[in-house]
Order: C-alpha cells, then sequence, then structure tokens
C-alpha cells in the first residue's frame, strides 16, 4: 500500500512537472518566412471613416476600440479623433497643447481616456522622477504632472482636468473589470534598498499582489537599462493573462494567482543572450549601451503575444532591433510580419504587415490611411471586386477615406 | 565655351548609341509554398564566363525588370532570397521582352533553424544597406572602389568623394575606425582589395562634433564601414617607383603600408625633380594608391608650380588601437607621424605690373631670379578616446623645425606711358632662417541627460614658435626723373623672434539646469562660453647698415629695435537656442536658432625699446551673433537646408599699424604708421543652402549649394598711397568710414548613371566683389575690384574601360577706380582641360591630358599636352611600367594674374618644359595570410 501511495505521489509530482514545462517555439528571427496575409486572414470587415478636417490620419496613427467608438490617435498632431462604430465622425479632440510626453490611456472599466501629461515647463532626469515619484505625497511634486479625462460616457468628450494621484504615476493600466496593473522596472543606487515587483496588481488603486520581485537598488541584470518592464496582457482564455519580462524568453501564464511557464521562445545562440550578461552587472550605463549596440540581435524583451488558435502573433525586441512574427502551431513555421504580403484576396491592403493592429473581442483592428488605399486600388485585382463599404472609400479615387479594417485570425 | 558644348552633346548622343540591339528580362518571384510575392529577392543577369550583366532587388510585389540585357547571347538568371533555393537557368533573349516568373521552393526546415546564406548584392538590414562584395564578379585586382562604381545609388565622384542616394557620405570606416588612422576615404576605397571586404555597410550615425541640443536626424552623417573578412584584418599594400626622364628628370616614389586588427604602420616619402610635392604625408599615401577606375593624371610632373624644384621626403606614420571593436563610437587609439620634407628651388620670375597713378600710369617689369634650399621636419601624435556619443576627449601635439636659406636677385625697371625709364632698383639678398614651432592641445567634452549640470566641454590650447633669421641685402635705386631721390643700400637684418600663445575655452552646457532648476526656461537651451587667451611675442630686430669707410656693419639705430607684445583676452558668451521640429511618415522638418552674447575683455600691452610704442591698451566690447537654420527632409525624394547667419565683431589697430617703423629700403613699399587709426567695426552676414536628390531609383542624382555672404566695416584700415613720379610707393595708414565686400558660391553636381557608365557633371563657381576707399595720389577713390571664377567639369565613364574629361575654368578680374584720372583694369584667363583615359584588355593603359590657356595678357593660346601609356606586368599586376611624354608641344609658360586695389600684374615664371620619362612601379600587396593571386574565378551558387 505505502509503495502505491509513494507511486501516486511520485506520479502526480511528474504530471505537475510536466504540466510545468512550458511549450517551446522554435523561432529563427533570421529564417522566417514570408506568405501571403490570405494565408492567415478568415473574415474581413470595413469601416470607412468620415472624412475629418484638418486632421491627416498617417501611418503611425494609434487606435482605440470601445465598445460604442474608433477613436484614432494621431501622435504627431496630438489630437484624436473619435468615430462612431460604423465610421461617421463624433469629435476631434486636440490635446497636443495641454502637456507633453503623453498618449491617452483607456480605462475600460471606467469608460475613460486618460492621459498623464508632463508639464511642459518642465525638464526631467531620472534622478528628478525617482525623487517625485518616491515623494509624491509631498505637495512641491504635484506640479510636474497634469493629468486629464475624457469621459467616453459624455458625448462633448471635453477633456476634463483631474488631480494627479500617486497611483496615476505608476502608469498602471486597466487589466480588467477593476483591477490595474503595473509594468515598470527600473533599478537604481538612488532607490533604497528594497524589493519591488516587476508586476503588481492592484483592485482600483489598492495593491493586491506582485509577482516577480526584484532589487531596485541593484538587481544587476536591470541596472542601467532604460525603459524596460514586465508586459502583461489578455491571453485570450478567460481569467488568464500572459506575462512577458525583461532579457527572459519564457512567457508565464497568469491564472487564479498562479504564475507557470506557458511558452518559451527558443531563439538561435546568435540572438540569446550570454550567461555573463545575467552574472557580470554593467560598470556604467555607456558600457550598457555599448553593449547593446554591438549585440544588436541578442533578446531584448518578448514584448506582445497573441494567440488565435492555430496561429501565435510574437512581437520581440532585439538589443537594437525588432521584429514581428506570426507562429504557426500546426506546421511549428514561423513567418516575418514585415515579409508577409497584401494580396488580392484580401484586396492588396496591408493588413497585417508590420503591425496586426489591435485585438478587442476576439477581432483585430486596422486603420488604412489614404495613401496606403491609393497604392491598393491602383493594383485592384478586376476579377475580385472591391466590398460595397470599401468601394466607398474611393468616391474620390485620387483622395480616398481612411478605412478601419476589422478582421479575424483563422483557427484552423 | 561652343567646343565644350557640343563635346558634351557628342559624349551625350554617343552613350545612347551604345545601348543598342537589347532586351528586358521581367517577372515576379514567388514563394512556392505560399505564393506569396517575395519583395527583395535578388535577381542577377551573369554571362556564362559568370561575369555580372546587371541586377535588381524585386519590388514590393515581387516585380523586377532588367533591362539592356544582350540578345541572342546564352546568359544566367539567377534569383536568391534568404531561406529559399537559388533559382538559376540558362536563358537566351530571343526578342525584346522575356517574361519569367520565378518560384522559390523554403530551403529550410524551419524547426531546425537551418539558414541558407544567397550571394545578395545588396540588401537592408534594420537601417543599415549592406553590400554584399562576393556577389560581384569583378577582375581579382579590383579594389573596393571599383566594386562601388558597380552598385546602384552609389557615385564615386571624380575627385574621389562618394554619395549615396544624391547624398554625400563623409565618414568611411574599416571596421569601425579610419583606416590607417586617416579621414581620407580613398586610402581604403583605392586600396584594399575587393576580395578583402565581407560586406560594405551604409548607416546613419551622429555628428559628435555637435552638442546634442544640435543634433538633429539631417546632421547625422553617413557613415560607410567598409567590413573585412576575418582572415583579411591583416595585410599591406603599397608603392615603389622609379623613373627617369630626358633633361635629367626623374622621380622616385615611396608609399608602403602594412596593418592588422589594432596596429597599422606606413612609410613614405619620394624624390623628385618634375615639381611633384611630396611634402605631405598623407597626399603621398594618397597619391600612390592601387587605383583602377580613376586614374590619377594630375599626379604627375605639375607644370603650374612656378621655378624648378627638386623635391625630397620621407616619413611614417603609426597607428594603434588600444581596444578592439567595430564600432565608432568606442575609440582609444594613437598615431604618431614623422616627416622629413625639403626642397631645392630655383625660381626665375618676371612681372608685369599696370599701376594705377594719377593721369601718369606706370609700368613696372620686375625680374627676379632665386635660389632656395629648405628643409622640414614634423612631427605629429594625436590620441583620441572615447566611450559613446556623449563623451570625447583628443589630445594632439605637433612640433616642427624648418631651416631655409635663399638667394635673391631682383631687377625693377619703371617706365612711364611713353616707354621711358624713370628708376630702376637691383636688389641682392642672402637669408639664412631657422625656425621651429611646437603646438599641444587638449580637448574633453562630456554630455549627460541624467546629469544635466556635469556637461561641459574644455579646450586647452599652447602654441609656440620662435625662428631666427640672418639676411644681407644690397639694394640701389636710381631715379632717372630725380636724382636726389637715388638710394643705396647695404644692410643687414638679424631678427629673432618667439611667440606664445596659451588658449582655453571652457563651455558649460548647464547653465539653465544651474540656474532654473527643473523649470526648462520654455525650451531654450542655455550655455555659457568663457574664452581665456594670453599671447605672448618677442622681437628682436638688430639692423646694421654697411661702412664701406670702415669696412663694418654699423649698427642702424632708426630700424634696430625690442618689441614685447603681450595680449590678454577674457570672453564670456552667454548662448541661447531653440528648436522646433515637425515630422511625419513623408517629411521631417526642423528650425533651429541660436543668438550670442560675447563681452570681450582685452588688454594689450606693448614694451619696445621706441618710447612711442609701449603702449597699453584696454578694450572691452560687446558683441553678439545669430543664427537660424531651416532643414526640410522628404523621404526618399529630396532634402534641403538653408541658414542664416548674422555676426557682429570689433577689432582694434595693432602697434604696427598705430607706430609704424618705416624701413624705405623697399623703394616701392614704405609703410607710415597712423597713431590715430580708430577701431574697426564689422557686421557680416551669411547665408547658406543646400540641396540634394535622394530618390533611390532616380536615373539622375543631383546635389548642389549655394553660399551668400555680405560684410560691412565701419572705419575699415586703409592706404592713402602716394606714387612719386621715380616709381617709389609710400603707403599711409588711415581710417576710412566704411568699405563693402560680398562673395557668392556655387556648385552644382549631377550624375546620369547607364548600367555600369556614367555621366558626372560638376560645376562650381563664385563671384566676388569688394569696394573698398582709399586715397590714390591723394585722390579719393573707391576702389571695386571683383572676380569671377567658373569651374566646370564633365566626365564619362564608360564601363570603367575609357574615361573622358572635359574642363572649363573661366576667371575674370577687375579693378575699378572712382577716383577721377585713376585707371581702371581687367583681366581674364580661360583654360580648357581634356583628359582620356583607355583601360585596354588587358592591363594596358594609355591616357592624355591637354590644357589649353587662353589669358588676356598673352597674344597666343598655350596648349600643354602630356601622354601616358602603361601596363601592368609581373605575378598579379604588381609591377607597371609607365611612359610619360610632357608638354609634347614644348610651349608651355608659366602665367598668371592677379589684381589688387592698386593694379593688375601678370607673372611669367620658369618651370617645367618638355621631357619623356619611363617609369617602373612594384606594388606590394597581400590582404590576410594568402598572397593575392590570379586566380580563375569560379561561381558560388
Amino acid at each position: 500500500m505505502r509503495t502505491f501511495t509513494f507511486l501516486a505521489i511520485a506520479l502526480q509530482f511528474i504530471c505537475i512537472a510536466a504540466w510545468c514545462q512550458p511549450t517551446k517555439i522554435y523561432l529563427s528571427p533570421k529564417a522566417a518566412g514570408s506568405a501571403n496575409q490570405s494565408m492567415f486572414i478568415d473574415s474581413v470587415r470595413f469601416y470607412p471613416l468620415e472624412k475629418s478636417n484638418g486632421a491627416d490620419i498617417s501611418r503611425y496613427s494609434g487606435l482605440y476600440i470601445t465598445d460604442q467608438y474608433f477613436i484614432v490617435v494621431n501622435y504627431q498632431d496630438g489630437n484624436l479623433i473619435v468615430y462612431d462604430r460604423n465610421g461617421r465622425l463624433v469629435k476631434q479632440v486636440a490635446y497636443k497643447k495641454k502637456g507633453a510626453d503623453s498618449y491617452p490611456r483607456y480605462d475600460k472599466a471606467k469608460q475613460q481616456l486618460n492621459f498623464i501629461f508632463t508639464n511642459k515647463l518642465y525638464s526631467l532626469t531620472e534622478k528628478d522622477r525617482i525623487e517625485i515619484q518616491t515623494d509624491f505625497a509631498n505637495k512641491k511634486n504635484k506640479k510636474y504632472y497634469k493629468k486629464y479625462i475624457i469621459d467616453l460616457n459624455d458625448s462633448t468628450f471635453t477633456m476634463k482636468k483631474a488631480t494627479v494621484t500617486a497611483f496615476d504615476i505608476l502608469d498602471a493600466y486597466n487589466l480588467k473589470d477593476d483591477l490595474y496593473c503595473t509594468y515598470r522596472v527600473h533599478v537604481s543606487d538612488r532607490y533604497k534598498d528594497t524589493t519591488d515587483y516587476e508586476v503588481k496588481i492592484y483592485k482600483n488603486d489598492q495593491f493586491v499582489k506582485g509577482y516577480f520581485p526584484y532589487n531596485k537598488n541593484h538587481e544587476s541584470k536591470y541596472l542601467y537599462a532604460p525603459y524596460i518592464g514586465a508586459h502583461t496582457q489578455e491571453s485570450g482564455k478567460p481569467d488568464t493573462f500572459y506575462i512577458t519580462r525583461p532579457y527572459l524568453d519564457t512567457i508565464y501564464s497568469l491564472s487564479n494567482d498562479i504564475i507557470t511557464p506557458a511558452y518559451q521562445i527558443v531563439l538561435p545562440m546568435e540572438n540569446s543572450l550570454p550567461k555573463s550578461f545575467f552574472e557580470t552587472p554593467f560598470k556604467n550605463k555607456t558600457e550598457r549601451e555599448n553593449f547593446e549596440r554591438n549585440n544588436g540581435w541578442m533578446l531584448r524583451q518578448i514584448y506582445t503575444v497573441f494567440e488565435s488558435g492555430r496561429y501565435m502573433f510574437i512581437t520581440i525586441g532585439f538589443l537594437s532591433n525588432y521584429g514581428q512574427y506570426i507562429y504557426d502551431k500546426k506546421t511549428t513555421s514561423s513567418y516575418n510580419l514585415s515579409k508577409t504580403k497584401a494580396d488580392s484576396i484580401t484586396y492588396n491592403l496591408p493588413i497585417i504587415s508590420d503591425d496586426p493592429g489591435n485585438r478587442f473581442n476576439n477581432k483585430y483592428y486596422r486603420v488604412i490611411n489614404a495613401e496606403t488605399l491609393k497604392k491598393a486600388y491602383e493594383l485592384k485585382d478586376k476579377s475580385i471586386p472591391f466590398p460595397k463599404e470599401l468601394e466607398a472609400c474611393f468616391k474620390d479615387s485620387k483622395n480616398p477615406t481612411p478605412v478601419i479594417v476589422e478582421y479575424t485570425i483563422k483557427t484552423y | 565655351m561652343r567646343i565644350f558644348l557640343l563635346c558634351s552633346l557628342i559624349l551625350l548622343s554617343g552613350t545612347t548609341i551604345v545601348q543598342a540591339q537589347t532586351g528586358t528580362v521581367k517577372g515576379i518571384v514567388k514563394d512556392s509554398l505560399t505564393g506569396a510575392v517575395l519583395e527583395s529577392a535578388t535577381i542577377s543577369i551573369f554571362k556564362k564566363d559568370s561575369s555580372l550583366i546587371n541586377y535588381q532587388l524585386s519590388d514590393g510585389y515581387g516585380g523586377f525588370s532588367l533591362s539592356k540585357i544582350p540578345l541572342g547571347a546564352d546568359i544566367i538568371l539567377n534569383v536568391s532570397y534568404v531561406g529559399f533555393k537559388p533559382f538559376f537557368k540558362t536563358i537566351k533573349l530571343d526578342s525584346a521582352i522575356y517574361t519569367a516568373d520565378i518560384v522559390l521552393s523554403p530551403s529550410f526546415d524551419d524547426s531546425l533553424n537551418v539558414t541558407v546564406t544567397a550571394q545578395m548584392p545588396i540588401r537592408m538590414n534594420g537601417d543599415t544597406l549592406e553590400i554584399n562584395p562576393a556577389a560581384f564578379k569583378m577582375d581579382p585586382n579590383a579594389v573596393v572602389e571599383d566594386l562601388l562604381t558597380q552598385v546602384p545609388g552609389v557615385t564615386v565622384w571624380s575627385d574621389g568623394t562618394i554619395t549615396m542616394n544624391g547624398r554625400k557620405i563623409p565618414s568611411v570606416l574599416v571596421d569601425g575606425k579610419p583606416f590607417m588612422g586617416s579621414g581620407d576615404a580613398r586610402m581604403a576605397t583605392q586600396n584594399l582589395s575587393k576580395d578583402a571586404v565581407e560586406k560594405i555597410q551604409v548607416y546613419q550615425e551622429v555628428d559628435r562634433t555637435l552638442k546634442p541640443e544640435e543634433r538633429k536626424q539631417q546632421d547625422s552623417l553617413l557613415t560607410m564601414n567598409i567590413k573585412l573578412k576575418e582572415d583579411k584584418k591583416k595585410g599591406y599594400f603599397g608603392k615603389m617607383a622609379v623613373g627617369y626622364g630626358t633633361t635629367q628628370r626623374f622621380e622616385g616614389d615611396l608609399s608602403f603600408q602594412m596593418y592588422n586588427k589594432r596596429t597599422s604602420f606606413g612609410i613614405g616619402g619620394g624624390y623628385n625633380n618634375i615639381n611633384k610635392n611630396i611634402d605631405n604625408l598623407n597626399e603621398m599615401f594618397q597619391n600612390n594608391t592601387y587605383r583602377n577606375y580613376n586614374p590619377n593624371l594630375r599626379n604627375v610632373g605639375n607644370f603650374n608650380t612656378e621655378g624648378i624644384n627638386r623635391y625630397h621626403s620621407i616619413g611614417g606614420v603609426f597607428t594603434h588601437n588600444f581596444i578592439e571593436t567595430t564600432n565608432s563610437r568606442q575609440n582609444d587609439r594613437i598615431t604618431a607621424n614623422y616627416t622629413k620634407s625639403g626642397n631645392d628651388r630655383y625660381l626665375t620670375n618676371r612681372s608685369l605690373q599696370n599701376r594705377t597713378t594719377l593721369d601718369n600710369p606706370q609700368f613696372v617689369e620686375d625680374n627676379t631670379v632665386t635660389n632656395m634650399v629648405n628643409d622640414n621636419h614634423n612631427f605629429g601624435v594625436n590620441y583620441i578616446k572615447t566611450n559613446s556619443y556623449d563623451d570625447n576627449f583628443t589630445i594632439n601635439g605637433n612640433a616642427g623645425i624648418n631651416n631655409s636659406n635663399s638667394d635673391t636677385r631682383r631687377v625693377t625697371d619703371i617706365r612711364d606711358t611713353t616707354n621711358n625709364l624713370v628708376s630702376t632698383n637691383n636688389v641682392l639678398s642672402a637669408e639664412q632662417r631657422r625656425s621651429g614651432n611646437q603646438s599641444l592641445s587638449a580637448n574633453y567634452s562630456k554630455y549627460n541627460y541624467d546629469n544635466p549640470t556635469a556637461q561641459f566641454n574644455v579646450n586647452l590650447n599652447v602654441n609656440n614658435n620662435n625662428s631666427e633669421s640672418d639676411r644681407y641685402v644690397k639694394s640701389v635705386f636710381n631715379s632717372f626723373v630725380d636724382d636726389s631721390r637715388d638710394t643705396t643700400y647695404n644692410r643687414n637684418y638679424n631678427n629673432t623672434a618667439s611667440n606664445l600663445n596659451i588658449g582655453a575655452n571652457l563651455g558649460y552646457n548647464g547653465l539653465r539646469r544651474l540656474l532654473f532648476g527643473r523649470f526648462n526656461f520654455f525650451g531654450i537651451d542655455l550655455s555659457l562660453d568663457q574664452r581665456i587667451n594670453y599671447a605672448k611675442s618677442n622681437r628682436e630686430d638688430r639692423v646694421s647698415d654697411y661702412d664701406s669707410i670702415q669696412n663694418v656693419y654699423v649698427r642702424n639705430t632708426r630700424l634696430t629695435n625690442n618689441n614685447i607684445n603681450e595680449k590678454t583676452e577674457y570672453s564670456p558668451t552667454l548662448r541661447l537656442g531653440k528648436s522646433f521640429y515637425k515630422w511625419s511618415d513623408k517629411y521631417y522638418r526642423n528650425v533651429y536658432m541660436y543668438v550670442n552674447f560675447t563681452e570681450d575683455f582685452k588688454q594689450d600691452n606693448n614694451s619696445s625699446s621706441f618710447a612711442v610704442r609701449n603702449l597699453n591698451r584696454s578694450f572691452s566690447f560687446f558683441r553678439y551673433d545669430g543664427y537660424l537654420s531651416y532643414n526640410y527632409n522628404k523621404r526618399e525624394k529630396f532634402s534641403y537646408y538653408l541658414g542664416l547667419n548674422y555676426n557682429k565683431n570689433f577689432d582694434y589697430a595693432s602697434v604696427d599699424q598705430l607706430y609704424t617703423i618705416t624701413d624705405d629700403l623697399d623703394r616701392f613699399n614704405v609703410r607710415i604708421g597712423n597713431p590715430d587709426l580708430k577701431n574697426r567695426v564689422n557686421h557680416s552676414y551669411n547665408f547658406s543652402a543646400r540641396f540634394n536628390s535622394q530618390k533611390p531609383k532616380a536615373k539622375y542624382a543631383f546635389n548642389g549649394g549655394l553660399n551668400a555672404g555680405y560684410m560691412h566695416t565701419l572705419n575699415p584700415v586703409t592706404d592713402s598711397l602716394i606714387n612719386d613720379p621715380s616709381g617709389e610707393r609710400t603707403y599711409y595708414y588711415v581710417n576710412a568710414k566704411e568699405s563693402q565686400s560680398y562673395n557668392l558660391s556655387y556648385n552644382l553636381n549631377i550624375v546620369r548613371t547607364l548600367k555600369k557608365s556614367n555621366i558626372q557633371l560638376m560645376y562650381n563657381g563664385s563671384y566676388n566683389n569688394s569696394r573698398n576707399p582709399n586715397y590714390i595720389d591723394n585722390i579719393f577713390s573707391e576702389t571695386s575690384t571683383a572676380g569671377f571664377n567658373n569651374n566646370i567639369n564633365l566626365q564619362l565613364a564608360l564601363r570603367s574601360i575609357v574615361i573622358f574629361n572635359l574642363g572649363k575654368t573661366f576667371n575674370t578680374y577687375q579693378t575699378d577706380q572712382s577716383g577721377a584720372g585713376l585707371r581702371s583694369f581687367k583681366n581674364s584667363s580661360d583654360i580648357t582641360r581634356l583628359g582620356l583615359t583607355v583601360n585596354l584588355p588587358k592591363d594596358y593603359t594609355i591616357s592624355s591630358t591637354v590644357d589649353h590657356t587662353k589669358n588676356t595678357n598673352i597674344d597666343k593660346p598655350i596648349i600643354l599636352w602630356n601622354a601616358f601609356a602603361s601596363c601592368r606586368i609581373l605575378k598579379n599586376q604588381q609591377g607597371e611600367l609607365k611612359f610619360s611624354a610632357m608638354d609634347i608641344l614644348k610651349q608651355f609658360q608659366n602665367i598668371s594674374n592677379t589684381a589688387d586695389k592698386y593694379g593688375t600684374t601678370t607673372r611669367i615664371t620658369n618651370g617645367l618644359q618638355q621631357y619623356f620619362m619611363l617609369t617602373f612601379a612594384y606594388y606590394p600587396r597581400k590582404f590576410g595570410k594568402a598572397e593575392i593571386k590570379k586566380r580563375e574565378i569560379k561561381q558560388v551558387w
């Protein structure tokens, strides 16, 4: 009986161990192939956008999708254009003059767009930011930031000034319901010798739980590293999030407060960080910069992971480069998004080339600007007529109206 | 000019004829697995012997179209793409268009991470364009420059400049470092074997000479990095040449350089009597490269040099990198050089001068014979250390010694308008001179975004020079107008001088942060520069006149003097700068402006053996300057830059202008001082513009620039000139109310690429005009001096086989006097240059240059016709025999024109005359372990 019990316990451990092993995805950035985008796209729907005066939609425009609106953000010009879900223009809002270094953050739970601006009158160094953020209760430090809110339930879309709180400074984003999440990872000898977490979950503005502790004062692999963070994102599965961390090839799954490694992106040796990177701290910022410059194709971080049945969108940052890939689970082959081609089945519109766009309720959305539409029009295959919504964009073929493409990814 | 245009038209039409009997290969490249079109696949077409005919990258839709493919010939069509099996097929074009849709099969199992490397000629790797030399089938002796001429978008201009899509590449590096420690790109591109290169990268790099706030995208330097193969990071190359010719002409050149990963060493030298100046080590290295594409036809006996010069030099340069990196952010390098050079000159000079005088023009004929020997030693050391783009430490040290001896005999005759002699002046002089100089400069700069108060740059300079000279002059002046003006001098000048200059500049870039803390002062950058300078010059002039009765030299107390001048300057400058920028996916533009406010505190002390010159003065000047620039860059279309600058500054008269020690030995240049000279105020305005096309696929690329300047000076120091009827001239320093000058310079370069051939048109010109008030024989006159220069050069290179150059230079000078009775003058020169090089298969080159010079002061045009024939011999073409026939028509004269406000001068000097020379050169070359071999080329698929 004891033997049986022992075997049963051992088997359970083996099963748990096997269950905890991440699925390995072998991906060679250099060898990732090309494909027509129709190979991945299942269905497409078009939302022509009503023309707006004075606001251009460029290649670099961002898109926010809510239940009621499409919100296009022009980062260059500092304005946003609100359309209803049929593409009808609702409102244009200019925010450039309100402050600097900000872009809107969508809070789904509160149906708000939040802007945390830095005050244009001040230039802040890293040291300043640390001092301000660690002593934000001090009234003197309030002046460096400004907060504005657009209430999406208010049809006037007025930018209303709000009080900046210590929680705002953390740059947390809405994960789900009233749960918020931080992502910034920062190490400096200006911090006290304290432990922080790469990912911190808040319920509204109350700290709930932290994951992946690190020392804010001297965690060697993060020392002198700028702009790094752990990314927590929806996995597409209920109550499950994916977390990716700097300098690691593992995609973690967070579900019911339990973290497990879900995937490991196995990269070729030339893209993998050497052991010495983790063991020998950099002496200064310059030494780190030179290492990154000299090893530009080594892994910095996996940024985004979108999973859609058969395919996974994976964005990888390298020390001096950047790449976006589609991984085919069925054939275990990978494709480079920058090599995917718009084809006639998808009306020669670059829907996932370079950027798959934004995901909302298991659908993907991408803004196509006028310049791109013109090129597509020139390549129009007469045997495959445009759907009427897309055709509507070309009433003036020399100056077409931009369109939002809603598409789904094949799951088979 | 008409001949020039006619030749241009003939050449242009000729290139069209050459393109007949060709067809086009077009199609689409697809992935066999997915049917996806493949962008940037490399489509290459080779001859049967594997030489590359043409190639192209497929466009965004997989399409390609290769034109001008020979009809009826068997050719190989090759398509390659990373990760796919290469495709190749032998085809023959029977019609004008051949269509081929190519399907490539993946060559790897992705899960196994197998990568197949194909021979792609060019590709984009992130923001870096990479050129793969292995994909270009060329002569085994080809150098990097030969390769670059075959790369689409890259233009190697006839002066060695390299542009990419119309934009200049100012920085060419080898493994991230200046090759052989030299900033001259040609050192690398004209020496390094194409086979030694793994790849060539072209990318944008920060211009570290700019402060961070000034570093905008358009200011980044386009950099070319030649990455050597791992086994070719060690090698040597050079040239040793000797030549002997008729009229005892000879030349000898030496250039030998070796390098490894960290260290390089080069020696160079030469000895010649054909006026080839060889005292600059870098120029010597550059002139002796193993070039093929654009032979240096002008590195021969220099007929334009005055006199006959026997030059010699020998020197070396050593460079060592203390760190082994291939990026250019990090440098830790020392470079040391030493050169010994000199020349032995024999010069005869006949100058004809028209003088501006009131109602009595004078004509001066001056005949001079000079023998001069000089000997120089120069040593320099440079150290640079940088860890990033935000720090920079450099030390430069230089020292030199110069010894010279000269003997001059000069006879000057002055005649009036009726050709009657009014005076003569015979001068014999002998001078020994010895001088030395030492200089040291150190620079350190540090920029730190995280600690703005610790941003500064420091510059220290120390210069010291001293000289000793001993000059004996015998001068006899005879006037045929007034005997009382006759003078005879036998004078000795013994001068010693030493100058010490110590300067420091401290720039503090953290002023805004220091004054305002986190407040950013509305985005205006503030910096404080403080310049401190101390200069001391000590001059001792001992002048003695020969007493023919006592037979001794007797001290001339009127001219003998000591003078110590000390200048102390302190100039704090406050700079306010601000920039605006805007960008989109189609364009980038920015405006940058700054103003500087400076207070100059100057102390000028003089201590002299003449009491009147013991002058101590203090000055304080408030001055300012400003700059405004606008840049516009339309991606893959064009870019332009506009800049405007204003500057106000002050000058004060030197003690030598106020209390001039007047020496009347030179009767034609007697200077009288003026203690009442006022301070000058200069207002200068400058405008500059640059434009260049940057269309990657355009057949034409062009760039151009324009600079314009205007200066308005208040209280300028000018002359009151008195011409004596005997031809003597006395100049008095006086102040005028104002003077003006303006200048305009412009250039335009156009290249038209025709497959492997190209036509280049380079044009530059300038116009300058100055209006200077002065007095000539007590008549107020405003002298307007204008110069107009134009230089145009057309080069046609047909597949590196025929290189034809046609150039024209047209210069005019004009001096107008507003004063009544004063004469105005004008002269002009017109030079047409032809050059033809034919590289005959195989290894034979014939070339010729013809310079046709017309000048308003000479009756017949002068033609200088040179011709050369050379052949590369020995194993690996390492030997060269060259025959030069110089001045075949034997009619060259060295004539030059100058003009100033007091007249025009034509100089006729001796120089080289016809000679023939045979030269043998040996080029030792080895890159890596294996000797460069003339091997059979096997196509690697």
